[in-house]
């Protein structure tokens, strides 16, 4: 079958979610994820890829974090002056702290579906995230944020932090 | 990084979450790599959270290892530096013994008071270890003094990469003054040595085994 092509004449790919919703996306910022990468190689790509494990709220965030950073990734346009990579740079960092600012659910959601699709940069940016929930926060107030249900009795738990003395107070 | 928009999701979302716990339901090497953006106090303390976490810092690849964590856990910076050394040492004993260091990064201030000589034993010991555990990037950056690596402690068939930020490298038997250079060296052969001052970080790629080549300096941290 013929490859489709977008509108600027690169080849497109379509990913279709887990719920049958289809997205259509450049070769290029599809290729940000590994498993998609190793489909097109092996050309088995077209019609569409389907994507049982992603749901399509979830699969339209992908697709809109692959684009803009395909769009805005050093040398996509041609021009390479250090100026112009760091405005890039900072548009990119400011769409990234954006584009995570999300519910506990949608992060996690993100997370799974970039481990599954092998996308690096999202991988750690959810990480990053996840890390950053946490930080600031005593064991009570993480456990609230994420739902972590306490299995240690008082004691224990005093034991614990007892043993562990060393990491808790500063002695 | 955490603004009040953040805050507010937050505290909107635990309800709907809290039958369902996603956070400890991730498999294994999913929390170690969140765990792997914490410092290293921060991914110790995590063992309270509940039986699931209780090992988990044991095998964190990327060891965070922060002296701010300990800033004014004494009355002063020097006195500070003695809990963080324990933390340090502890902790590099008590990780699991198979677990591989990816990454292992210093940040360490070394006030004027202190003993100079025993925080760089205790440096490259630390560094020493992270590298027995196959670490492929150390990154060392040092406020307040310059500390002195030994540059024998970096043969390791693992390393890819270092960054050193006031760090003066060299060999143990014949140390340099600390004489501050601003200029990045662009060769850094085993026998010579480098040392980069203020926040610009050094980094040099290496060639298994051994300290040949200087890569370009990277500006940011």
């Amino acid at each position: 079958m013929a490859a489709a092509e977008g509108s600027d004449g690169g080849k497109m790919i379509v990913l279709i979610s887990a719920d049958g919703q289809r997205f259509e996306l450049p070769e290029a910022a599809a290729k940000l994820s590994q498993i998609v990468l190793y489909m097109i190689e092996d050309g088995c790509c077209y019609p569409s890829i389907p994507l049982p494990k992603v749901d399509g709220v979830i699969l339209a965030k992908i697709v809109e974090y692959c684009n803009k950073h395909a769009a805005l990734s050093s040398g996509a346009d041609g021009s390479s002056d250090a100026a112009s990579e760091r405005s890039k740079e900072r548009e990119l960092k400011i769409f990234d702290a954006e584009f995570i600012d999300v519910d506990v659910t949608t992060l996690f959601d993100v997370m799974m579906a970039a481990n599954y699709l092998n996308i690096k940069g999202l991988l750690d940016l959810a990480c990053q995230r996840t890390a950053d929930l946490i930080k600031g926060k005593s064991p009570e107030q993480i456990r609230q944020t994420f739902g972590i249900k306490n299995d240690f009795t008082p004691e224990e738990e005093a034991a614990i932090r007892k043993e562990n003395a060393w990491a808790f107070d500063n002695i | 990084m955490s603004g009040s928009p953040r805050e507010r999701v937050l505290l909107a979302s635990p309800a709907q979450d809290s039958c369902t716990d996603r956070l400890s339901a991730l498999p294994n090497d999913l929390i170690l790599r969140i765990m792997s953006f914490m410092n290293a106090r921060l991914a110790v303390r995590t063992c309270v959270l509940s039986r699931r976490w209780l090992h988990l810092w044991r095998s964190v690849p990327r060891v965070n290892a922060e002296f701010f964590e300990f800033y004014g856990a004494t009355q002063t910076q020097s006195g500070d530096e003695v809990p963080f050394k324990r933390f340090i040492n502890r902790l590099l004993e008590l990780r699991d013994p198979v677990a591989p260091i990816d990454k292992f990064w210093l940040r360490y201030s070394m006030a004027e008071a202190n003993d100079i000589q025993a925080a760089c034993a205790d440096a490259n010991r630390w560094i020493s270890h992270a590298l027995q555990k196959n670490a492929q990037s150390v990154e060392v950056v040092v406020v307040n003094d310059t500390l002195l690596v030994d540059h024998v402690i970096f043969t390791s068939r693992f390393l890819t990469r270092i960054g050193f930020s006031t760090v003066l490298l060299d060999k143990a038997i014949n140390p340099k003054p600390y004489a501050m250079v601003s200029r990045i060296h662009q060769s850094c052969k085993p026998d010579s040595w480098s040392m980069v001052s203020g926040c610009k970080l050094l980094w040099i790629d290496c060639v298994p085994s051994e300290l040949t080549k200087t890569g370009e300096a990277n500006s940011g941290i």
